[in-house]
């Protein structure tokens, strides 16, 4: 495998590609520079005219999908901002594309990159492959949210119908909050509309809200702790195969880190901060809005991965035994000395899998992370987050053998990670991502190669 | 990280941590390996593993602790840890009750997956939380005395009880390696004393000096 590590390490050289992905154009990182074109993805993309939203696997409430049909032809609501009303759920008539969209909110002075993205997204229907490919290298901070909620299929790509649809899914939202029994009470004892299991989870749920991200305050801030509670236990009452698995509340972190950051940016013109006071800073409106999509788009990022969580979690063994694989394949000594050193995959990459990697960077660095695995469609988390595993794990692979013994082994592997790329920026995870891609590339259609 | 030159020691003992997830085990580990408690630690996903030397009875004793999830979801994950391991700290929380209805099932689960003989110590921890105190001394003392478990409350948080409560159950552990031994010699000898109840696997208790 002398010639793969020859091209990683080529890849891993920051000369390489050290201004390519900031920059508006061509804007590419290494991977793509190397010429490999990335499939489009089947079944992930939404469809214009679907009012399913794309969000498959999820129960739209019985009342909320009436009232859609029943006012459907009736004439189109004014794309509105304000608070979602659960009694009010919006409709919209199917958009023809040949109309002339609202205009875009005006935009102070761009970057190269902003511009670039601007450009796609202003677009009155997004072209979702031009934007996968544009996120798959970093999105600026200000349109993530945006990409997100379009990529995961959330958002729907015709700019006209955006702001109705968004309102209906916040409205069902909402709706479905208001009927599972979940007031703004205490423990699992203050709601007595919920039942024994209800409770147990619901228990589970509180249990690990406090435990959410501990170093950032703002996920602290009561607000933002109603907002994690309300969507994940309407997320597990509404998947009960899966239902809430503790690791879940840390998948909500960076949602609910760029919609802030997406108002604060707008709003303010300031990045968000960690210790943001939610209840000075963020209005009440936007708030909801930020749980809701919070809600939908964990639902997207979900749905790809069930079986991650289901019981025995065989989607996630299966990720960390095919990751084995690949460091069997394509770095052999690493492999050997985690082998010879008692130290299993299970035991360090389970958490890898279970969180998506959200323990071991910032949330920044996460948010950028996942804007490539998001580009990736629905295999993004799936299948290529095995393969970025993979290249993290690479690119320590010299400092792994350099430990013996195995308690710091263990110890490094499991959390000593976070600190070790607590540095990251752009260019490293643009590298990672790369590498990632490369390894896809090579063993994704050559499964043999795994087993 | 440099290599580090593994400590002497006598004995190996596995130690699992067990119980109820937010009970506390997770900064019973720390508390007790690193002297560090956080109030607000992450959840632990899977298992966590860390490691302490102690003394008994003359003996340098390294206790490797795995301190495991204590969500029902990844019992499939956390029982494969019970393997090999002489000792379980079985944690409850003193201010949730149901925290202490749950032993009897982390009971089930260690006589389903772990080694017949494992040493278990119930652990009330969060002692500091007086005020809030739902399960009495007592109760947690007769359930211990019927189940034949031994008995300590903690609280991470100001560390009472925890090194002793370490130190009792490594203790424990290497006398009952000790008479399995002098038992072993009787037996080869003919008689088995009735009072030997627990028989620790051979092999988990792994002699060894130097480094390796």
């Amino acid at each position: 495998m002398s010639g793969l590590q020859g091209f990683l390490g080529k890849l891993s050289d920051p000369s390489s590609n050290s201004d390519s992905t900031n920059s508006a154009a061509p804007g590419r990182s290494a991977a793509h520079n190397v010429g490999i074109k990335k499939k489009p993805i089947k079944g992930w993309d939404d469809d214009d005219d679907d009012d399913d939203d794309g969000l498959r696997g999820e129960r739209i409430t019985q009342t909320a999908t009436t009232t859609t049909t029943t006012t459907a032809t009736t004439s189109r609501p004014p794309p509105s901002s304000s608070s979602p009303q659960p009694s009010s759920v919006p409709s919209f008539p199917p958009a023809p594309t040949s109309q002339t969209p609202p205009s875009p909110p005006p935009r102070g002075p761009l970057s190269p990159l902003e511009a670039k993205f601007s450009k796609i997204l202003d677009e009155p229907n997004v072209n979702l492959e031009s934007l996968k490919a544009a996120a798959w290298c970093g999105c600026p901070e200000s349109d993530r949210g945006e990409v997100w909620r379009l990529l995961l299929g959330y958002s729907p790509t015709n700019r006209g119908r955006r702001e109705t649809v968004l309102e209906r899914k916040r409205g069902e939202y909402w709706k479905a909050i208001e009927g599972c029994g979940l007031g703004s009470g205490g423990d699992e004892h203050d709601h007595p509309g919920i039942t024994k299991t209800e409770q147990v989870l619901l228990r589970q749920i509180l249990v690990d809200l406090p435990r959410t991200a501990p170093s950032i305050p703002l996920f602290h801030h009561p607000s933002i702790q109603l907002l994690l509670k309300r969507v994940l236990y309407l997320w597990s009452i509404r998947n009960p195969a899966c239902s809430y698995v503790q690791g879940l509340n840390d998948l909500c972190c960076p949602f609910v880190w760029s919609f802030l950051s997406e108002h604060t940016l707008s709003a303010q013109s300031k990045p968000i901060t960690k210790g943001i006071d939610v209840t000075k800073e963020i209005p009440t409106t936007t708030l909801q809005h930020i749980e809701s999509d919070t809600y939908w788009c964990l639902t997207g990022l979900l749905n790809s991965i069930q079986d991650h969580y289901t019981p025995n979690q065989p989607g996630l063994q299966k990720q960390v035994y095919t990751l084995s694989k690949i460091v069997e394949r394509t770095d052999a000594n690493l492999s050997q000395h985690l082998t010879s050193h008692g130290v299993e995959f299970i035991q360090f990459a389970f958490k890898w899998c279970n969180c998506l990697l959200v323990r071991e960077f910032d949330v920044s660095v996460i948010c950028r992370l996942w804007d490539t695995h998001i580009s990736e469609g629905s295999e993004g988390f799936s299948v290529f987050h095995v393969y970025t595993c993979a290249a993290l794990l690479g690119k320590f692979s010299e400092e792994v053998q350099g430990i013996h013994d195995f308690g710091d082994l263990f110890q490094f592997l499991q959390g000593g990670m976070k600190e070790k790329t607590e540095a990251w920026g752009e260019e490293e995870v643009a590298v990672l991502c790369s590498q990632a891609f490369v390894l896809k590339s090579l063993f994704q259609n050559s499964q043999a190669h795994l087993t | 990280m440099a290599t580090r030159v593994d400590e002497e020691y006598d004995y190996l003992f596995k130690v699992v941590l067990i119980g109820d997830s937010g009970v506390g085990k997770s900064n019973l580990l720390s508390r007790f390996t690193r002297n560090e408690f956080n109030l607000e630690s992450k959840s632990t996903i899977g298992v966590e593993f860390a490691t302490k030397s102690i003394q008994a009875e003359g003996k340098t004793i390294k206790a490797q602790i795995w301190d495991t999830a204590g969500q029902e979801r990844y019992r499939a994950i956390t029982s494969a840890y019970y393997r090999g391991a002489v000792g379980a700290l079985l944690v409850y929380d003193i201010s949730k009750h149901g925290t202490f209805d749950n032993v009897e099932r982390w009971l089930k689960e260690l006589r389903d997956h772990a080694e017949a003989n494992i040493v278990v110590m119930l652990v009330g921890n969060k002692s500091d939380l007086k005020q809030f105190k739902a399960v009495e001394t007592d109760e947690a003392m007769g359930f211990a005395e019927q189940h034949n478990l031994a008995f300590i409350e903690t609280s991470a948080l100001d560390s009472t009880g925890v090194d002793t409560a370490f130190q009792r159950i490594l203790t424990e552990i290497y006398r009952l390696m000790s008479r399995r031994n002098l038992a072993a010699d009787e037996a080869q000898a003919g008689g088995i004393k009735a009072g030997t109840t627990i028989d620790l696997n051979k092999g988990t208790g792994e002699k060894k000096g130097g480094c390796c």
